[in-house]
């Protein structure tokens, strides 16, 4: 018996990866991925390691799917990676958990110095209770799409690709219904409707499409000091103006499709909201779609953000408080987010890269869209519980499309439940 | 005596300590944590039996728990149905053609939850576009958002449930129908039975054993629903199709609510258990009379 259990033990050692071991001299870098392998940061990051040919780079990139298991386990379990890509509504988790490390108290020149180099607002963004977390590594900024002809078919003038174009004034959530009802058509007459003002849905995972228009009415996600939700007053504005959309006709299957960017994609939708990333997917994939950038409309609101809150976040590299070699994981977390791996790895995700010194590329007159519109980006509120805001805020958003409830009342459980969440000890 | 005794267990101890590390440990374990709140990241406190009364008033519960016996009493008589009639002509086939069509429908089985999932998505696309929506349309039919309406997202997901297990249902039918001996189906006939007589006297008593089974692992299976909801819909829309071990996932790794998590997993294993047991019970008492 003793002898099968040894056995079973020796299988299990020889399991153990040799990069588990404590002295094995392993820096471990973890990223969903943008588009970019294991390989590119493997290329990025050669002339660190060759200047520190003592350690050994172990890249993983993994799919977004599955997430939230696989950081919470390695986290948990005392193995996560020395340094991890996190986007501002997942690190606050981990920091409040005091799984990640304090970056200005363990280096604090360093910070001070690197804090330099990224415009104010990203780099608050990395912080948490008065504490340096993350280090930016990319930003992302989420306007319209729109197909020019759909627009030329239905006789409509396009929508302001800058603040700079004349009808930017005009450009307001009546005139974006006007437009979206006359994209709205049946066009083989067969009386069932198969072309779509503004691909758009509340099914999709991501919620960076909705809360524009939770932002465009005034509304924000939670409250100045992040202890109560932010739209209990003027977010039925918002939720009103998405339950018009869908009664219009404007959004396919009333706001509740699938996937609703397809539609775009095959020339069946004439506005799409997406990010800046989507420009390359588009001209790769769908080389013969005609397709321009817009900024988004402005709402009702004039105190927040003009109106004309679009989705913006960013990406950041943090350090985990377990890592057996802090300082050498902070010397390449230095080294990845320095000026030139930084706009090298840009260049392999297409993102807009998050410090002062990046120089947006001049390949494609489209992205001046994102990069003017950059005044309106909103970013998620910090919070540990963010991610599960989205859960609520998304399913009260269904269930006011579904004829369920009310704006109002769907507003009004949304605040509720979002209020115990962020209460929840 | 004792030393045969000693060998047997020998044999038996891989197995047991297996059966141990990797099943009843975690299922103790798991109670444990459902006596703890808090979650993986923040970590646990001891509550006692506080979880367990505080799940009986969770709405999000409730739903899951309505969806999941939905699911199950959707898919598994469909399955049983589907799967029965399908063995039921393949049987008489000639050998060849019964082993290559085994092989079709044994490929869901060994292919990828989420290429299935993809292919199945493409399928149940809303609009007239949609593949099904268009075969139905033939028929004069409107088309449906089969995974985004309340009303339609229960059934589409357990059709695909239906769809993905099927092979092994029919495999394990023909495996039942093999195992018939043919002198009963010459007696009767003998006796001048017909069709149905054949079927219902014969076959369907002679099938109790596999279909006990099969409706066995069915309702375990479907009480168990995650990846056709996780993949297609991630319990939407408005919670419409949140089964209970998705909603379990969704608390311990998304709310970081271990424990809560923990009591949910320790209620659905005493509600598996308890059915389970009364469906073997029924099983056998039927058995028993015949």
């Amino acid at each position: 018996m003793k002898t099968g259990f040894g056995v079973l033990l020796t299988v299990c050692v020889g399991c153990h990866s040799a990069a588990d071991e404590p002295g094995e001299p392993v820096l471990r870098l973890w990223k969903a991925s943008h588009g970019e392998t294991a390989q590119d940061f493997e290329r990025v990051l050669a002339p660190f390691f060759a200047q520190h040919p003592d350690l050994r780079l172990e890249a993983v990139v993994h799919p977004w799917q599955g997430w939230d298991e696989r950081y919470a386990t390695a986290y948990t379990g005392g193995m996560p990676p020395d340094v991890a890509y996190m986007p501002d509504e997942f690190w606050p988790r981990f920091a409040a958990a005091g799984k990640l490390t304090a970056l200005d108290e363990m280096f604090p020149d360093q910070i001070e110095a690197m804090s330099r180099e990224y415009p104010d607002n990203l780099w608050q963004l990395g912080s948490l209770g008065g504490h340096q977390y993350g280090i930016p590594f990319v930003y992302v900024s989420w306007h319209l799409y729109y197909n020019p002809e759909l627009f030329d078919r239905a006789g409509l003038a396009y929508p302001p690709a800058t603040p700079d174009a004349a009808d930017f004034d005009g450009w307001t959530w009546e005139r974006f219904r006007e437009v979206g009802l006359a994209l709205s058509q049946d066009l083989d007459g067969d009386g069932a409707q198969d072309q779509w003002g503004l691909a758009w849905s509340t099914l999709d995972v991501n919620p960076n499409a909705i809360y524009p228009f939770l932002w465009q009415g005034g509304a924000d996600l939670l409250d100045a000091d992040r202890r109560h939700n932010g739209f209990a007053e003027r977010g039925a504005v918002g939720f009103g103006f998405m339950r018009q959309l869908a009664r219009d006709g404007i959004v396919p299957e009333d706001g509740l499709h699938p996937g609703p960017s397809e539609l775009f994609y095959d020339g069946r939708a004439g506005m799409l909201i997406a990010p800046e990333s989507t420009i390359h997917i588009l001209k790769r994939d769908f080389p013969d779609l005609p397709f321009g950038a817009a900024i988004v409309p402005r709402g009702p609101a004039t105190d927040f953000y003009e109106g004309r809150g679009a989705f913006g976040n960013s990406g950041f590299w943090v350090l985990s408080q377990d890592s057996p070699r802090p300082r050498e994981a902070f010397e390449l977390l230095c080294e990845l987010t320095s000026s030139t791996p930084s706009a090298a790895m840009m260049e392999v995700v297409q993102l807009f890269g998050a410090r002062k010194d990046w120089q947006a590329p001049q390949d494609d007159p489209r992205l001046e869209t994102f990069i003017r519109g950059q005044r309106y980006l909103v970013p998620y509120p910090l919070h540990p519980r963010l991610r599960l805001v989205h859960t609520i805020i998304q399913a009260e958003v269904q269930a006011m499309l579904l004829d369920r409830r009310t704006p109002e009342e769907a507003v009004a459980a949304a605040a509720a439940a979002v209020d115990a969440l962020v209460a929840l000890r | 005596m004792i030393r045969s005794d000693r060998s047997a267990y020998a044999f038996l101890a891989p197995y047991l300590a297996l059966f141990t590390v990797f099943l009843l440990a975690p299922v103790v374990w798991a109670f444990g944590l459902s006596l703890q709140s808090g979650g993986l990241l923040e970590g646990t406190r001891y509550v006692g039996l506080a979880n367990y009364g505080e799940v009986w008033s969770n709405p999000f519960f409730k739903t899951a728990l309505r969806n999941t016996a939905v699911y199950a009493a959707l898919a598994v008589p469909a399955a049983m149905g589907l799967s029965l009639a399908t063995a039921l002509l393949v049987h008489p086939l000639a050998r060849w053609w019964k082993s290559l069509i085994r092989v079709c429908l044994f490929l869901p089985l060994i292919s990828s939850a989420i290429a299935l999932a993809i292919i199945w998505r493409a399928l149940l696309t809303p609009g007239q576009a949609g593949p099904l929506n268009w075969f139905l349309g033939a028929f004069g039919l409107p088309p449906q958002n089969w995974l985004g309406h309340p009303d339609w997202v229960i059934p589409a997901i357990a059709a695909f449930q239906v769809w993905s297990g099927y092979g092994f249902w029919v495999i394990v039918l023909l495996a039942g129908l093999d195992a018939v001996p043919s002198q009963l189906y010459e007696a009767a006939r003998v006796d001048g039975a017909g069709r149905w007589q054949l079927f219902s006297r014969i076959t369907l008593p002679m099938l109790r054993p596999t279909l006990l089974f099969l409706s066995v692992m069915g309702v375990i299976w479907n009480l168990q629903l995650f990846d056709a909801v996780f993949i297609l819909t991630q319990g939407g829309p408005a919670n419409a199709s949140v089964s209970v071990v998705y909603y379990i996932y969704r608390g311990a790794f998304h709310f970081d609510q271990l424990g809560h998590s923990a009591t949910m997993s320790v209620l659905l294993f005493l509600l598996v258990m308890g059915l389970t047991l009364a469906q073997m019970r029924y099983g056998r008492r039927d058995e028993d009379a015949a």
